[in-house]
């Protein structure tokens, strides 16, 4: 069970969260002068890395705030996490 | 020391209260535990406590529990054991145990009372750190109990301090990731009343530790010769300790060993009143404190060589040991009942190893340690390589044996895993001990390996000539030893398994006997059938009622999200694909939410109530899904717009009057409001007070009569309800459930999201191409829609379906195929599948609701649905049944 | 809003487990009036809030700011005839619950600000724990950490107990007041009580 650093409520436990995929994936603002593979690309695609991943979550049972933090895929631990539109923390690598 | 009565396969005897249920079958000349799994051979205890691969048993009393290691049992009064062949047994009675579940933060978990444990533990104590120490035996001091050494008092009494915990019979089954660990207690079977009302059974521990120190201490490990599972054969250790605590049915005894640990044992024995015979060490040149002591007391001393074999007496319990060169040859018998065994010591590694910390293999003490340190985790004593000063071992696993000698050398001695299986494996070019573990079951028992997991790596390594850590690395996956399932549970079981939320008019449904369908975690009314009445029937008549006269539904459940702020309008243009900042103060519209993907997501009614505050509905089951949604488009991308989001699902609560006759309900239950369709009309809220509460009726229909939701607090819920059944009751009013419902919006084409979607349908789809705005710039999905996937030809679209025999209720799910002439025998091709399906007391018939390929420009054709028992014909229809012009919704 | 008690129902219709002297004392507070307000810390609308409220509302998730309010649920504790009680759940986010005419207070200043402000009082419901043991009987479910430097009294936060969201303020010595979800109340009071058990 990971206890994931909520930035406005320190860490809890997993189960009060909902994951939200990549961060930084803006949602396009031109959407209808993309082309289809523009699009498809923002619609499916994520780099899915080995190691550490700036991802989305929210704490949906606590505060109910989207928020950004740094994880590593390989074995769970957690880097800072930071609030939208605040500069992004150096990686942990 | 009180005496106590147990039972054992049948037999009563007498052992010591609080001793091993091992201990006191020693104690009473029990030699002969059981029968091994696979080949029938004789077994006794080997080990002293959860290392123990042999000595099985299945528990009868109390709560009962299967395969339970009986060096784990303490016995009390009354108990009752049966020998186990390696396969549990579980009871027939129920288990009325309590189990339950504590969370616990703490500064710093110390696993294991032993002197490292608890020196750890006083460490951290003096730092004014809160710790908890657990252990899974009954008392701390770890070694020394066992050796009937008393624990230093300056490292006991830390135990007693305020800013500590211990608790013993605990053990730590699970280590995870950011010092989350998992333990179980034992907290009533060693009680002389060990069934309680009030106490668990076993408590399961959830642990956040800052630090968590690893002070797991060792278990002996056995050696590889051939009949080395004869009930007598025992780790040195444990027989030790059995015999000096008065369990001593031995007179004689060999001791086989690898370091000064056989030593110590040897001179244990003989204190206990054990002839000692022999010391046969595999050593040349042993030396150290033990060494001495043992030539004081007169032992014989054989070094250089080791067991090859043993023979049986005619109880099938050992007789005398054959000790020979390591390569098999010049061995000779040494009589003893006893075969003292020390093969050297395995450090327990699982908690590491469970997080990821890879054991190092330590030549000098032959041993697997784990010396390691960081924030999160550090190890202790034997763990960490600590064995003391005198400890130096040969790493040996066992001499060279013969093809029959093979056979009958154990490496794994619960599932009768020989040296000649292991050699097959090696034989087959098998290196890693992960295949090794496959191919011959090796440490796949109740014990996973713990005594067999090392002694296999070393002989991967004597038979190609390689180090044990060459080899690979021990690995272990919680839970350290085998839980009861309901410890696990806790009281998650039963009613408390998953919440069952309710409405407040749930009382209400309960008390007319209206069975209830689960709707997420929810419970709804599912029908209200009369006395002696069937589903079917009480269906028939609920759809009726609501068609001619007037039904009430408990609406309730729907999620609700009150929605403020100057770019509401705007916000709900972006996360609905129709227009909503057009909509008028007072009214209502129904709106389709998509994913970027542009399927259809969730569907709900919105209201404007003022010109910046807005009332969402969500589905039942979509609620929380749906405000978690809104609030990432607020946060992550649009905080400029001024919207707050929040949930008010449980706040409002719903009554939806519904049929021709619901206008002169409503205005009896309202007599102030005009509720005519001029000065009300459909879509229109209207506040008024109903039967004294405050409340919001809004003209919504999911049925495609004429219909008016009550919307009031919650706490008014049960208030509103009784007072329309009251004052509908010369009217015949109908309560109706989830089932009535769902066939009333099917008669009308209206989808159920989740039903008729799951997740690959657009708007088009679902035919609804009239929900989708053409004049906004953007919403959520639009893009999508003009992907080639998404705008192709042949894509699953909404259709009705008629079954030529109307009599028929087609399944939901079942398949179609085209024609009603094409082949329908498989294999075959399916062109769609029923979404919903019922019978229509409006129709008179059956009809069904179906994702059809191109569906939309198929209407008319024939279809089939093969049966497991028969082929169903029909027709392609519209989607909508009842009521095409909706004329029907102004009453 | 003024509740009218001839027509309300509570959830656990005014539940009670336990006593005053036991180990474990658990019942529902019924009726208790609250809202949801939404306003960015900070701004204008902030300042007219604190102002209307006499309260400066605290911006530390999981703070807790009072005006002459005690526990709410016990008459042995002395509630004040105009209390208010801020619970911070979120950044721009409080509970406000209390005796005060919270709705009065605030409704100018919707007019005038950009501020949420929903009547929640059927939301939730109330049930007061209290007792030497309240917190063992909390800890069978709840996994946040309940440690006096972690929660101490006047810390609020919202989590997962028994499954059931809800909102716990550490309200005095011993005494819990958990704010869950009404259609999770009755779930909620069966986990409980079960609980509570090996205490009374
Ligand atoms: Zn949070």
């Amino acid at each position: 069970m990971l206890h994931i650093p909520c930035p406005y409520c320190g860490p809890r436990d997993e189960t009060e969260f909902h994951y939200g995929s990549e961060a930084h994936v803006a949602y396009p603002e031109n959407s209808a002068n993309l082309t289809d593979e523009e699009w498809a690309k923002f619609v499916f695609i994520r780099s899915n890395p080995k190691g550490w991943m700036a991802e989305r979550w929210v704490h949906s049972a606590g505060c109910r705030r989207w928020f950004n933090v740094w994880r590593n895929t390989i074995n769970h631990e957690f880097g800072p996490s930071y609030k939208p539109f605040t500069q992004q923390p150096k990686s942990p690598a | 020391m009180s005496t106590v009565t147990f039972t054992f396969d049948g037999k009563q005897y007498t052992g010591q209260k609080g001793e091993s249920l091992a201990s006191a079958l020693l104690r009473n000349g029990v030699l002969h535990f059981t029968d091994s799994s696979y080949k029938d051979r004789p077994r006794g205890v080997m080990g002293l406590w959860v290392e123990e691969p042999n000595a099985l048993v299945n528990i009868d009393s109390g709560a009962g529990e299967p395969m339970v290691m009986s060096t784990t049992i303490e016995i009390v009064e009354g108990v009752v054991a049966r020998s186990s062949q390696g396969v549990g047994d579980l009871p027939d009675t129920r288990d009325n145990s309590r189990y339950d579940k504590v969370n616990r933060h703490v500064d710093v978990l110390v696993v294991g009372a032993g002197t490292s444990g608890l020196e750890a533990a006083k460490k951290f104590a003096d730092q004014g750190k809160s710790v908890i120490v657990m252990d899974d035996k009954p008392t701390a001091g770890g070694h020394l109990v066992y050796l009937g050494q008393p624990v230093p008092p300056e490292l006991l009494s830390v135990l007693d301090r305020e800013n500590v915990t211990f608790l013993p019979r605990t053990t730590v089954q699970g280590l995870y990731d950011q010092g989350y660990s998992v333990a179980t207690e034992r907290r009533t079977d060693h009680l002389d009343v060990n069934v309680h009302t009030e106490m668990s059974r076993i408590r399961t521990w959830h642990i956040r530790a800052d630090h968590t120190v690893l002070a797991t201490g060792a278990f002996q490990r056995h050696l590889v010769f051939a009949n080395n599972d004869r009930p007598g054969i025992m780790l040195s250790h444990a027989a030790a300790t059995y015999v000096s605590n008065g369990a001593n049915p031995f007179r004689a005894a060999v001791v086989v060993t690898v370091d000064n640990q056989g030593y110590r044992d040897a001179v244990r024995l003989s204190q206990a009143g054990v002839t000692v015979n022999a010391i046969v060490d595999i050593r040349n040149n042993p030396s150290g404190p033990s060494v001495e002591a043992a030539k004081a007391s007169g032992i014989q001393i054989i070094t250089g060589k080791t067991a090859i074999d043993t023979c049986e007496k005619e109880d099938g319990t050992v007789k005398c040991v054959s000790v020979g060169n390591p390569d098999g040859t010049e061995a000779a018998c040494v009589d003893g009942d006893l075969i003292a065994v020390s093969g050297g010591w395995t450090p327990v590694v699982h908690l590491a190893t469970f997080i990821g910390i890879k054991p190092t293999w330590d030549a000098k003490l032959a041993a697997f340690v784990v010396k390691h340190s960081d924030s999160l985790t550090s190890t202790a004593g034997m763990l960490a390589g600590d064995f003391g000063d005198d400890d130096e071992a040969a790493i040996f696993f066992g001499p060279k044996l013969s093809t029959e000698q093979a056979l009958v050398a154990f490496v794994d001695y619960q599932r009768d895993a020989t040296y000649r299986d292991f050699k097959r494996a090696i034989d087959a070019g098998m290196r890693s001990i992960e295949h090794v573990k496959r191919y011959t079951a090796i440490g796949t028992a109740h014990d996973q390996g713990k005594t067999s997991g090392t002694v296999t790596m070393g002989l991967i390594g004597q038979a190609i000539g390689k180090a044990p850590d060459e080899i690979g690395s021990l690995t272990f996956r919680p839970p350290y030893i085998s839980v009861p399932f309901a410890a696990l549970a806790g009281r998650d079981r039963g009613l408390l398994s998953d919440p069952e939320r309710t409405t407040p008019i749930h009382s209400w449904h309960v008390a007319s006997g209206a069975p209830m369908e689960d709707v997420g975690q929810w419970k709804r009314p599912w029908y209200f059938p009369m006395p002696g009445e069937s589903m079917h029937a009480a269906v028939l008549r609920e759809c009726a009622a609501v068609r001619e006269g007037v039904g009430v539904m408990d609406a309730s459940t729907l999620g609700k999200i009150d929605i403020q702020g100057k770019d509401a309008g705007q916000f709900l243009d972006l996360i609905y694909t129709n227009m909503f900042s057009t909509l008028k103060v007072g009214m209502s519209r129904y709106g389709l939410m998509c994913g970027i993907d542009g399927m259809v997501f969730d569907d709900g009614v919105t209201t404007r109530i003022s010109e910046n505050h807005w009332l969402m509905t969500t589905t039942t089951g979509g609620a929380a899904k749906v405000l978690d949604w809104l609030e990432e488009w607020l946060q992550t991308e649009w905080p400029h717009l001024e919207v707050y989001c929040t949930s008010v699902t449980e706040q409002i609560s719903t009554v939806a009057i519904v049929g021709p006759k619901s206008r002169e309900l409503m205005r009896r239950l309202a007599p102030s409001l005009d509720v005519s369709n001029e000065a009300f009309a459909f879509m229109e809220n209207k506040h008024v007070d109903v039967a004294g509460v405050p409340a919001r009726i809004a003209r919504i229909s999911f049925s495609g009569e004429l219909a008016y939701e009550i919307n009031v607090p919650a706490i008014y819920g049960l208030h509103i309800w009784e007072s329309v059944m009251a004052k509908g009751a010369d009217l015949n009013i109908t309560p109706y459930g989830t089932e009535t419902m769902h066939v009333l919006r099917a008669e009308k084409g209206f989808v159920i999201v989740g039903q008729e979607t799951d997740g690959t349908q657009t708007p088009d789809d679902l035919d609804m191409n009239w929900i989708v705005s053409k004049k906004k710039d953007d919403f959520i999905g639009k893009r999508s829609f003009s992907r080639a996937d998404t705008a192709r030809d042949g894509r699953h679209q909404l259709v009705g379906i008629l079954a030529d025999d109307g009599s028929y209720v087609i399944p939901e799910g079942a398949y179609i195929v085209a024609g009603a002439d094409e082949k329908t025998a498989p294999p075959v091709k399916h062109i769609g599948y029923i979404t919903s399906s019922y019978d229509s007391a409006a129709l008179g018939r059956s009809f069904a609701l179906a994702l059809v390929a191109n569906g939309l420009a198929r209407k008319g054709e024939k279809i089939a649905i093969p049966m497991a028992d028969r082929v169903v014909t029909g027709v392609i229809t519209d989607s909508v049944f009842v009521d095409k012009e909706n004329t029907r919704r102004d009453g | 809003m003024m509740v009218n008690l001839e027509f309300a129902k509570s959830p656990l219709s005014s539940a009670e487990h336990g006593s005053k002297d036991s180990a474990v004392w658990m019942y529902e507070v019924p009726f208790t009036p609250a809202w949801d307000l939404r306003v960015e810390p900070g701004n204008d609308a902030y300042a007219a809030v604190n102002a209307a409220l006499g309260l400066t509302l605290p911006t530390k998730v999981g703070d807790v700011a009072r005006l002459n309010g005690a526990c709410i649920g016990q008459d042995d504790f002395v509630v004040g005839q105009q209390a208010i009680i801020a619970l911070c759940l979120g950044p721009d986010w409080w509970y406000l619950t209390g005796t005060a005419d919270i709705q009065a207070l605030l409704l100018p200043v919707q007019e005038a600000h950009h501020i949420s402000f929903v009547d929640v009082s059927s939301q939730r419901t109330k049930i007061e724990v209290s007792g030497p043991n309240a917190q063992d009987v909390l800890a069978h479910y709840w996994e946040q950490d309940l440690r006096e430097e972690h929660f101490p009294i006047d810390a609020c936060s919202q989590g997962v107990l028994a499954k059931a969201p809800l909102i716990m303020w550490h309200c005095c010595e011993n005494c819990y007041l958990l704010f869950p979800r009404a259609s999770f109340a009755k779930h909620l009071w069966t986990a409980l009580t079960d609980a509570a058990v090996e205490y009374l």
